[in-house]
């Protein structure tokens, strides 16, 4: 099924904050994050690609551009990497430590596994969705995703159940 | 979705610019990258380069200078740096330094320039207090100020004649040009939109921000390439030729300031005085031992000294340590048995005994350091015996 340049531009504006997300994951730069996508729908627009789940095809193409960028520029000169979550949008002190908690413990998983968990949490998509995306069997992505969150959960969650 | 992941997927993500994800957004995105001219052309299109070229040169001064104080080990030649300032009549830039391993900062303040051969450092603590050293080059000093203490020390240093790494690293960086810069798109800094430019050198990653709109010189940041290996360093609120009052850089203290005079600033003061004063601090912080190889001793202490914490000033003895350890390595740069000597096996506290000796060529003197650190003029037959 081909992707209409229609649908990739519904994509773009529908899924703008996931794909922002996923390509900071992977870059640590708002900037570069924005470049990855807009590089991504650059090579997609116009040549209608064909893909049965043109969602999946968006996200992988922008992954790609992603893991591109971060290659040819392998630093990009910030102090620090950005990291997905707001730092300027906290409420109460229990959410700021459970943030904190959260963006340091992310830091200890691996890299397969945080993305993983990014995609399927923040990117809104299924373990299909995110095996497409890494071309990689779903047993693989359900693995990670759950060996992710086990390892958060034992640090963050206590006996009772609640966080 | 279990409750658990309901909570982290409740936290609050980092959103994209306002623009991003609008139809014109991504069409005008997409026509700037058809139309986007070659990295050459880009750069030759802004009108910084010299302006870049500036900074860059001092910047790497300043960078020398807090690596130094921060890092005792660096061997860094003081006067050599200053002299090398050329690039602008004065600069001023605010700089922040944070810990690379963990992103803590671990210094703040101020640093202005004003060529030739002036510099002030300014180092900031949260609560408003201040350390201070200038450099004056031409007059051959070295003013620290401990602003809390009341106690200032002032150093002499002489202009080397040796090429050194510190040189050779700010010629290395005033040659940055349009070939060798790598433009790494835009970002919002505050409310500024600014173009990144990366330059590398051997061993760091420099971003060179730029104001978007007016062309003007924004932020830098530096990174080595290690990200474990020290500290990153940003500067920001940059003036190239502001009008700096010339006592900002006098290397007379404050009236009220108790003054340091460990080494006589009107007498003779050889890089021998120098290392003496190295030794005593060495001493001080390795349970009175002394070094078993010269060549090494600054980075043993290095690694026993204090690490700089967030928001501390450094003591006047951290003020004073980088110009000594630089003396050093200026001394042990040279042949070892012919210029100097020093002797791990005399570690005895006694004012009698020769630990180090340096040959004064250009007076066609030997100075001897002793047990005691005391520094004496010595007749060649004085020397110990290997």
């Amino acid at each position: 099924m081909q992707i209409s340049d229609g649908e990739l531009e519904t994509i773009y504006s529908q899924y703008r904050q996931q794909l922002f997300t996923c390509a900071l994951v992977i870059t640590g730069s708002s900037t570069l994050a924005e470049d990855a996508v807009h590089e991504a729908f650059c090579k997609l627009l116009g040549r209608r690609p064909e893909s049965l789940n043109p969602k999946a095809y968006v996200f992988q193409s922008v992954r790609n551009a992603a893991i591109d960028l971060v290659r040819r520029l392998p630093m990009v000169g910030l102090a620090e990497p950005e990291g997905i979550f707001d730092p300027g949008h906290i409420t109460t002190l229990e959410d700021a430590d459970f943030q904190q908690a959260v963006v340091e413990l992310m830091q200890q998983l691996s890299a397969d596994e945080r993305e993983t968990i990014v995609q399927h949490l923040y990117g809104d998509l299924t373990f299909r969705e995110i095996a497409t995306v890494r071309e990689l069997p779903l047993g693989t992505i359900v693995s990670w995703y759950r060996r992710g969150l086990e390892k958060l959960r034992r640090k963050l969650e206590v006996p009772d159940g609640s966080v | 979705m279990d409750l658990f992941e309901q909570r982290l997927k409740s936290l609050r993500l980092r959103r994209p610019t306002a623009e991003f994800g609008e139809p014109a957004t991504l069409m005008s995105r997409i026509k700037s990258i058809h139309a986007q001219p070659g990295l050459l052309e880009r750069i030759k299109q802004m009108s910084w380069k010299s302006k870049v070229a500036a900074i860059m040169g001092m910047a790497a001064s300043v960078l020398m200078a807090y690596v130094v104080l921060t890092n005792a080990g660096n061997s860094v030649a003081f006067a050599q740096v200053v002299e090398k300032i050329r690039a602008a009549h004065t600069l001023s830039y605010d700089w922040i330094s944070k810990r690379a391993s963990d992103g803590k900062i671990v210094g703040q303040g101020r640093n202005l320039y004003q060529v030739p051969g002036k510099v002030r450092i300014q180092i900031k603590a949260r609560n408003g207090q201040q350390n201070y050293i200038v450099l004056d080059a031409n007059a051959g000093k070295v003013l620290m100020v401990d602003e809390k203490n009341k106690t200032a020390s002032i150093l002499p240093f002489k202009k080397s004649e040796e090429a050194d790494k510190a040189v050779q690293a700010i010629k290395r960086v005033q040659s940055l040009d349009e070939e060798q810069g790598f433009p790494i798109g835009t970002k919002k800094i505050g409310s500024v939109l600014a173009d990144g430019f990366q330059f590398e050198r051997d061993d760091q990653f420099i971003t060179v921000w730029v104001n978007s709109k007016t062309g003007e010189l924004f932020q830098v940041d530096l990174r080595e390439k290690d990200p474990a290996a020290g500290t990153t360093h940003t500067w920001t609120n940059i003036e190239l030729n502001p009008v700096l009052d010339a006592a900002l850089f006098s290397i007379d203290p404050a009236p009220g300031f108790k003054v340091d005079s460990a080494i006589p600033l009107d007498g003779v003061t050889t890089p021998a005085h120098l290392v003496a004063e190295f030794l005593k601090i060495y001493a001080k912080h390795m349970g009175g031992r002394l070094p078993e190889k010269l060549q090494d001793a600054a980075l043993t202490l290095r690694q026993k000294m204090p690490k700089p914490q967030p928001n501390q000033l450094p003591s006047a003895e951290m003020m004073k340590l980088p110009f000594y350890v630089a003396a050093v390595a200026s001394v042990t740069r040279r042949s070892q048995g012919t210029d100097w000597q020093y002797f791990a096996n005399r570690q005895k506290n006694d004012g009698n005994e020769m630990i180090f000796w340096f040959n004064d060529k250009h007076n066609d003197v030997y100075w001897g350091v002793f047990g005691d650190f005391h520094v004496a003029q010595v007749a060649p037959d004085q020397l110990p015996k290997e």
